[in-house]
């Protein structure tokens, strides 16, 4: 039989257990007390995140000492030929821009992107949600919904909770979210759904024009979602399953674009 | 000091460092009711109130890592019951 004493401690136990369900509960399902402490857990935390950049920065700068002068010097020949090579590339990307926004205008249609550059404080896998977190927030005139996108080269995803200094991306390829998208030069639409590490996976109809590399562009603000890697066709099946990734590794993405205003 | 290995491990590594570490916490002290706080700020930091059960699966993880902590204790140590 349990004395009194152990009786007494097993009820402040429960009670405390209940208790921190209570907060727990409040915390995270009542929005407007989760956004008050997420801006008080990312306040607390700035620092945390600023001295781990800082460290990272003054790890790479240790090991560059300790690297070759040879390795250097041809690293930097291939950086520069790089950069050569890109900014043709950039020049080429103006001129199509150029003429894009005169089709616009004459269209009727004009486009104004106001985008934001921002650094990658929590990369990709670094959490068991498939979120990033980025160093701009509502401070920089970002909302829920705007598209997040890398150099460029694609959307990865849209910004799902904002505080003053940052925000917190949803990725696409999540597993389990589903996208409108509309596939290759014929525009089959299809609904994407993530498969994690920025691979997808869409049915279309038998028929339906699509091949590997082909391209693959979100409905809303026709921005591009990946290349097409694979067309499954099995037989006695009444559509086609399309595998599609994006076209960069989401685990080296480092810094992103959020497209402002792309919510509405 | 242990909570600021953890603390440490939420905010540097991989989730796949931290949470076994809060297993290893669970299991080595009595009552490691922080456990509930570093899972109510895993979800604050990282989560979204659109993501699984509502960005919660912190917390979850924390309760579960309470209970099998204590449970692999009491299997160690026999005079412990979940809620002694």
């Amino acid at each position: 039989m349990m004395s009194r004493h152990a009786n007494f401690q097993l009820r402040i136990k429960i009670i405390s257990i209940v208790g921190i369900a209570l907060v727990a509960s409040l915390s995270l399902f009542y929005t407007p007390v989760r956004l008050v402490l997420t801006q008080a857990a990312y306040t607390a935390s700035a620092p945390f995140f600023h001295f781990g950049k800082s460290i990272n920065s003054l790890g790479n700068s240790l090991l560059t000492n300790f690297r070759s002068k040879d390795a250097l010097v041809y690293e930097n020949a291939m950086l520069r030929a790089e950069n050569d090579r890109m900014q043709a590339q950039i020049l080429d990307r103006n001129l199509l821009q150029e003429r894009v926004m005169n089709l616009e205008e004459v269209l009727g249609r004009p486009r104004n992107d106001n985008r934001v550059v921002a650094d990658i404080t929590v990369p990709f896998g670094h959490s068991y949600y498939d979120t990033l977190v980025i160093d701009a927030g509502a401070d920089h005139n970002i909302q829920n919904g705007d598209f997040v996108v890398y150099s460029g080269a694609g959307v990865i995803g849209e910004v799902a909770e904002v505080s003053a200094v940052s925000a917190k991306v949803k990725l696409y390829s999540t597993g389990g979210e589903e996208h409108l998208v509309l596939i290759g030069s014929h525009s089959v639409p299809a609904t994407a759904r993530g498969m994690g590490n920025g691979n997808f996976q869409a049915k279309i109809p038998q028929g339906s024009l699509v091949s590997v590399g082909d391209r693959v562009v979100v409905s809303r603000g026709n921005l591009i979602l990946g290349d097409v890697t694979m067309v499954e066709e099995l037989p006695g099946v009444p559509f086609r399953t399309v595998y599609f990734r994006s076209s960069f590794n989401p685990t080296e993405v480092r810094t992103v674009e959020v497209v402002v205003g792309s919510h509405l | 000091m242990f909570d600021l290995l953890l603390l440490g491990a939420i905010i540097y590594a991989p989730w796949w460092v931290a949470a076994p570490l809060a297993l290893v916490g669970a299991f080595l002290f009595l009552s490691y009711f922080e456990i509930f706080a570093f899972g109510i700020y895993v979800d604050l930091l990282y989560g979204t109130s659109t993501a699984l059960l509502h960005g919660s699966l912190g917390v979850i993880g924390a309760t579960l890592f309470f209970f099998v902590g204590r449970f692999i204790r009491g299997l160690v140590r026999p005079s412990y019951t979940l809620l002694s």
